[in-house]
């Protein structure tokens, strides 16, 4: 049964993965997370763990895809009640970090409802009138014509999202938002990412990588579709560190936030999951090391607000 | 393609790649300023692309640090050649006062390329948290001058040689900034004195002997008047 079973997921990986190449890792799946990942020798399916339950891992990716299948109306709202609108200005940070320039690629992976795609897009235009500005003033002459058609012209995201529900909403908000140039939505797994190498100047993915199965095969598709010297950078939560913060913001997560998650989206076990996925996910020094295995150079990492959420950044070099 | 290096472990590689670009950067200075913009233009020069600039993160005071540095160990070898020079015996050995002139004058002559930009530069090292990093390259150049002119001092003079080279070197600099003369003639000229200056201290603190009251309070006027203008408290007299 079981063999059968991922003998299915396979045959789904293998129609996902287009772009087959050496530097692709498919097929390589569970022995790389050593951490969670045991499989044995009988070829059971391997285990994981999904918030603080242990599953096998096709299950784990099921309950992930229904998770953000159940949450993706509410998400936004979700976001807001649950950080006081923080994760905005985290985002907004983490693009200004980014610093793009007009004519860069992106691809924003879990990046469904883009909420880093329009950030994206309007630092670039704010950038892109800026330097018109320095080239003689074009745009001040309040003829922004130049300045739109620079950035539409070179900059492009890319969002890749595995779940159709996210991307749906990110869809909807574009078109809410008039935003449709520079941008293309992917449906695909950050596994096996369905774009050929060396494509984009920076791979983002924010609040999404906990979710993920094998992270190291996550990680190893970020540098293969990066151009040599582009940049990851990932917006994750993290580890506190002061031990009497971490009190107080354990308190609020798990006495807070499932309460909530059943009052505005009348759904506990996706907020339930959301806070116990938090703490297994592998704290800052520890997914340092796992971005300078899967091969990227100067890694660094930056606390928000005392370590709820780490800016990990690494470069193709 | 990126050009790959073959040799050196993976951190020299990382430093290597992040020099290249950082000397690159320097080229857009005049233009862009110690900013981000110019470190995006290094690193579009180097062929990476622009986020490159996140190698990084401090932007600006990054690439005045780093010029700041290299300026320092350019001279460092230009004294140490010269000094071996002297030594073999195949160029005169200059005094302290003129090697220490010559080395400051050197020095200063590296920003020239930057002038119209440094203002900035002094600005950012003058932030609490530069300030720091700023003052360290500082002591390097006073300490390399010092030690390359021959300077075997241990005991308090070491100090306050060093303290009086690195004001002579602050005020010509901000001299500098806004002198217009023909190759910054009026800039020398102004060295020369507060080298006169720190040379007079010198030559008071000498003749103080252990034990004696007469000459203190000469040298103590003559001192305050004379760090006052190494610290550019009062105009000092053209």
């Amino acid at each position: 049964m079981a063999v059968s079973l991922r003998k299915g997921v396979s045959l789904f990986r293998s129609q996902l993965c287009r772009y087959r190449t050496a530097s692709c890792i498919c097929k390589k799946t569970v022995h790389s997370s050593a951490q969670t990942d045991t499989r044995d020798n009988s070829g059971e399916e391997a285990q994981t763990h999904f918030g603080f339950q242990t599953v096998s891992e096709h299950e784990k990716a099921e309950k992930v895809y229904e998770v953000f299948h159940n949450v993706a109306s509410t998400y936004d709202v979700m976001n807001d009640a649950m950080s006081g609108g923080v994760h905005r200005l985290w985002k907004d940070y983490f693009i200004e970090r980014l610093g793009p320039t007009p004519g860069t690629t992106l691809i924003d992976v879990a990046g469904g409802t883009g909420d880093i795609a329009f950030r994206f897009l309007e630092y670039v235009r704010n950038q892109s009138v800026e330097r018109d500005i320095q080239r003689g003033g074009t745009a001040a002459k309040g003829d922004g014509e130049t300045g739109e058609s620079l950035y539409q012209a070179s900059s492009h995201v890319t969002v890749c999202d595995i779940n159709q529900a996210m991307l749906d909403v990110g869809k909807s908000k574009a078109l809410d938002r008039g935003q449709t140039a520079g941008m293309s939505w992917v449906r695909g797994n950050a596994e096996c990412l369905p774009v050929g190498d060396n494509l984009y100047d920076a791979y983002t993915v924010a609040f999404g990588i906990r979710n993920m199965t094998h992270m190291d095969a996550v990680l190893s598709e970020a540098y293969r579709v990066l151009k040599p010297g582009g940049r990851f950078m990932c917006l994750e939560f993290s580890r506190v560190t002061n031990p009497l913060f971490r009190k107080i913001y354990d308190e609020y997560s798990f006495q807070v936030i499932p309460v909530m998650g059943q009052v505005i989206a009348a759904d506990w076990k996706s907020y339930q999951y959301l806070v116990e996925s938090i703490r297994q996910f592998p704290p800052q020094d520890e997914f340092v090391d796992r971005i300078k295995e899967a091969g990227f150079k100067v890694v660094t990492y930056e606390n928000l607000m005392g370590g709820i959420a780490a800016i990990h950044s690494g470069f193709k070099l | 393609m990126f050009p790959v290096v073959p040799r050196g472990s993976e951190e020299d590689r990382e430093d290597q790649v992040r020099e290249r670009v950082l000397q690159s950067a320097l080229n857009f200075v005049p233009q862009h300023g110690w900013s981000r913009n110019a470190l995006i233009a290094g690193a579009e020069i180097e062929g990476l692309p622009s986020v490159a600039h996140g190698m990084f993160p401090r932007g600006g005071i990054e690439l005045v640090l780093y010029f700041y540095a290299s300026s320092n160990q350019k001279l460092a070898d230009m004294l140490a050649a010269e000094t071996r020079l002297s030594q073999d015996g195949r160029m005169q050995k200059k005094s302290t006062e003129l090697f220490i002139r010559d080395a400051l004058e050197t020095r200063l002559r590296m920003l020239i390329p930057y002038l119209s930009k440094w203002p900035q530069a002094m600005g950012l090292m003058s932030l609490p948290w530069n300030a720091p990093e700023a003052l360290e390259n500082l002591k390097t150049v006073v300490n390399d001058i010092w030690f390359y002119a021959g300077d075997t001092s241990v005991d308090l003079n070491w100090y306050s040689k060093r303290v009086s080279v690195a004001g002579v070197y602050k005020s010509s600099e901000l001299f500098m900034l806004q002198d217009s003369s023909d190759d910054f003639r009026e800039t020398w000229s102004f060295m020369q004195r507060r080298i006169n200056n720190v040379m007079k201290l010198g030559d008071l603190a000498g003749q103080m002997q252990p034990g004696s009251i007469d000459g203190v309070g000469t040298f103590m006027s003559g001192a305050i008047e004379i760090v006052s203008y190494i610290l550019s408290l009062v105009p000092p007299s053209f």
